[in-house]
């Protein structure tokens, strides 16, 4: 093994992995000696708050925060074990075909081995800031309760844990990207469904698994059950430890001796796989067996044929493109964490339901719409030169783009106003004052969004890529509130305060001055914003200066 | 009139001036070739006429259509094959080619025709259901040329619309450039391959740091460098100013 390839490549790997981020355009912090420099600060500084604080707090307190304590020292390595492949899985399914691969890799003279050791290293160093706030919190702790003999093992089993992520990203990325090619190949437009809904409920999986609730069940039971789950890999470390703090310095020996092993077992699987795999390049998929063109057109509902193709066009690149399944999963994740808590409260599901029905109804017709209109334009990439020299209007464009934000969140608007019904049912007028005013809101979350989208975008289609500038995502979020606000007010008004509920001379004419303020309302922000976006997108459109 | 014309076009970016002053016109049925080095404006040039970037100063008009003021109705005349064809990858050539003539408005009866015989042309048409992400650089290029050619444009702005295209390829869009110029279709063609534009341009411009630097045909040209008899590179070099290759190499001490 040539050890100056290995470490180029490491540092080439680091740096197009880290300015491909979102971050990427900031290339101060793509430098290994600057990372480095971070991590010192990320390590001193919990360090020392906690050396000098520790002591200032009543023993009594200190007794009952002892086994926690000592919980994190054992739970620490299977953390930064599953916060490395977490973020190297993320990174991995959010980044597009042409930087996923790295074809040069390929001809060059570098060996399987060379490159794992190198993306691994690459991977480590971009991701230890997980490693040194992590030991910046527990040694202190290790210090102050009493373990201080602990603390050099502690810190070389959690480094070898930190090391596992790392390997286990590298084979799972040869895995991956072999899957994925295999898939494309040979099943086609199945494959790219079954790819989205796996990538979705994938992104689901892990954010629910980080939900805070669910972390700290499943962390409390690792601390508590290590001596029964010894048997899995993963656990060794914390076996290890627990077993050096009792102490049994045999168990000790044999877990970490264990662990040890493991990590040249997972190195030698990197290894082979990618001597296997190599780097993939892009294969050709084949949506359908027929070669035969099959021309496709048409209008739909309110939309022309060239507003039609355009919504298609959104449509499949939202299916289709790898780094877009995020802005899938974000509604379903939306769903499920207003749930989750709610669900696992253990009150009543029916009252549980209907009490967060609202919020549900409100982020739907707030957040769904402005999210994907507000990165409609920025997601483009360098494609958006099609936009550009084709005779494409500005009003083709602009309801091209917003036809699946506005279907979406309408989709999804009906359907947790009927479950609302459903469950805790109010009058007919206050149900329909109710779906007028999401309704409202949601065609205007959706000019809102490529108001800002068109003003602000950002055409970096890197891994996370945000496709909107932050000031866009400022602007969308403030302007797209203070809209939710004045579209809501009247319900609120209404049902809330009981404010028009004295007006118009009974419940029905209370009712009737809701429906009509929220249709006054809704009507001149319509106006408003549609000015907003239209002349948003008539200026992206004058000239392409990029 | 109808072509292609510009008149005192001037565009910068950030202070530097890409194109100076331009004037140049491409008549009906005239291939015309915008030679130049790289850098030089030629690009710059070819999407103004797209209205893609838009001008400081002076008039573009296609067709007779000005393209300032009426942009979309430009575009409904051109086809455009930039140098890069930024297509997009997640969709089949079917796909995309629908989305291209549906913006042109070409009816399903005719498109199916065009692009069934475009894509035969240029051996593509077993790839018309491949996702084009797989596509090689050469692929992508015949897919662009196909939606170029689409909606039979009156007028053709080709950025190196020949890279990357297999001989064949190549000799069909060449003869398929001269046919359509014999119909009347204004051709403004950029290359950094000088026998193609020797071979092909009935009137070559060349560029250099956004100025016009020589304008004619072949001949015009090699009598404007004093160079009759030599060929079109010798005769490029010398308008250009970039003659010393001979010394650069013997520098590289190979």
């Amino acid at each position: 093994m040539n050890w100056s390839t290995v470490k180029s490549l490491a540092t080439v790997l680091f740096k197009s992995y880290f300015r491909a981020s979102r971050y990427g355009r900031r290339s101060f912090f793509s430098n290994p000696v600057v990372m480095v420099a971070i991590d010192i600060v990320l390590f001193v500084v919990p360090f020392g708050f906690l050396v000098y604080a520790l002591p200032l707090v009543p023993a009594d307190l200190m007794s009952s925060f002892g086994p926690v304590a000592r919980q994190s020292l054992v739970v620490l390595p299977v953390i930064l074990t599953s916060a490395v492949i977490l973020a190297g899985i993320l990174f991995e399914l959010g980044q597009t075909g042409g930087l996923a691969s790295s074809e040069a890799v390929n001809w060059l003279p570098i060996s399987p081995i060379e490159y794992v050791v190198a993306s691994s290293l690459s991977l480590e160093l971009t991701y230890s800031p997980f490693l040194f706030i992590g030991l910046g919190v527990t040694v202190p702790l290790a210090l102050n309760f009493g373990e201080s003999s602990i603390v050099p093992f502690f810190i070389l089993i959690s480094v070898m844990a930190y090391v596992w992520g790392a390997l286990i990203v590298e084979a799972l990325r040869s895995v991956m990207n072999r899957i994925s090619t295999t898939l494309y190949k040979k099943s086609g437009r199945l494959g790219v469904i079954l790819r989205i809904v796996l990538v979705v409920v994938l992104l689901v999986a892990v954010q629910i698994a980080f939900n805070p609730y669910i972390l700290y069940t499943a962390l409390s039971g690792i601390a508590a059950g290590v001596n029964v789950a010894w048997f899995v890999p993963v656990i060794w470390p914390s076996v290890a430890i627990v077993s050096f703090m009792i102490p049994d310095v045999a168990k000790a020996t044999i877990f970490a001796l264990l662990s040890v092993l493991f990590t040249f077992l997972i190195f030698e699987g990197a290894t082979r796989l990618r001597a296997r795999y190599w780097s993939p390049i892009p294969v050709t998929i084949t949506l359908s067996k027929s070669t035969a063109y099959v021309p496709q057109a048409g209008s739909f509902l309110w939309l022309d044929p060239v507003a039609f193709a355009v919504a298609s066009k959104e449509l499949r690149s939202l299916a289709r493109r790898r780094e877009m399944a995020r802005f899938l999963a974000i509604p379903v994740l939306l769903v499920v964490s207003s749930l989750l808590p709610v669900l696992t409260s253990g009150t009543n599901p029916k009252e549980a339901l209907s009490g967060v029905s609202l919020v549900l109804l409100a982020e739907v017709s707030l957040l769904l719409p402005m999210m994907l209109s507000s990165i409609s334009i920025g997601q483009e990439g360098s494609s958006i030169a099609n936009i550009y020299m084709l005779p494409i209007s500005t009003d083709e464009l602009v309801l091209g783009k917003l036809f699946l934000p506005w279907i979406f969140s309408g989709a999804g608007i009906l359907v947790i106003a009927f479950l609302m019904q459903f469950l805790a049912p109010v009058a007919a007028g206050q149900f329909l004052a109710t779906l007028i005013a999401a309704a409202f809101n949601m065609i205007i979350q959706g000019y809102v969004g490529l108001g800002a989208g068109s003003r602000y975008p950002s055409f970096n289609v890197g891994p996370r890529a945000r496709y909107l500038s932050f000031t866009g995502f400022i602007v969308a979020f403030v302007l797209g509130g203070l809209v939710t606000g004045a579209i809501l007010t009247p319900l609120i008004l209404y049902e809330g305060t009981g404010f028009l509920t004295g007006l118009g001379g009974g419940s029905t004419g209370s009712v009737l001055a809701t429906i009509f303020l929220t249709l006054a309302v809704g009507t001149l922000l319509l106006a408003l914003m549609r000015y907003y976006c239209m002349r948003g997108v008539q200026k992206l459109f004058s000239s392409m200066e990029a | 009139m109808d072509g292609i014309m510009l008149e005192s076009v001037t565009k910068s970016f950030s202070g530097k001036v890409a194109v100076k002053a331009l004037t140049l016109s491409v008549l009906p049925g005239e291939v015309h070739g915008l030679l130049g080095p790289n850098g030089s404006g030629k690009s710059t040039t070819m999407k103004m006429v797209m209205s893609i970037v838009k001008p400081d100063n002076g008039k573009i008009s296609l067709c007779g259509v000005d393209v300032l003021r009426q942009p979309i109705e430009a575009k409904r005349l051109v086809g455009y094959v930039p140098e890069l064809p930024y297509l997009y990858e997640y969709l089949t050539a079917s796909e995309y080619l629908d989305f291209v003539g549906t913006a042109y408005g070409i009816d399903l009866k005719s498109r199916r025709e065009r692009v069934e015989e475009l894509l035969r042309a240029l051996q593509m048409n077993e790839h018309v259901n491949d996702v084009m992400s797989g596509f090689s650089q050469g692929m992508k290029q015949k897919i662009a040329i196909t939606a170029a050619l689409l909606h039979r444009p009156r007028a053709l702005i080709l950025d190196e619309a020949l890279n990357g295209l297999d001989p064949r390829s190549a000799k069909i869009v060449k003869d398929v450039l001269q046919r359509l110029a014999g119909e009347g279709v204004s051709i403004l063609f950029s290359t950094h391959i000088l026998e193609i534009a020797e071979a092909m341009c009935s009137r070559i411009s060349i560029m250099n740091e956004g100025n016009l630097i020589a304008e004619g045909t072949v001949q015009e040209l090699r009598s404007k460098a004093g160079m009759p008899g030599s060929t079109l590179e010798d005769t490029f070099l010398k308008l250009t100013g970039s003659e010393d290759t001979e010394k650069i190499v013997e520098a590289l001490k190979l």
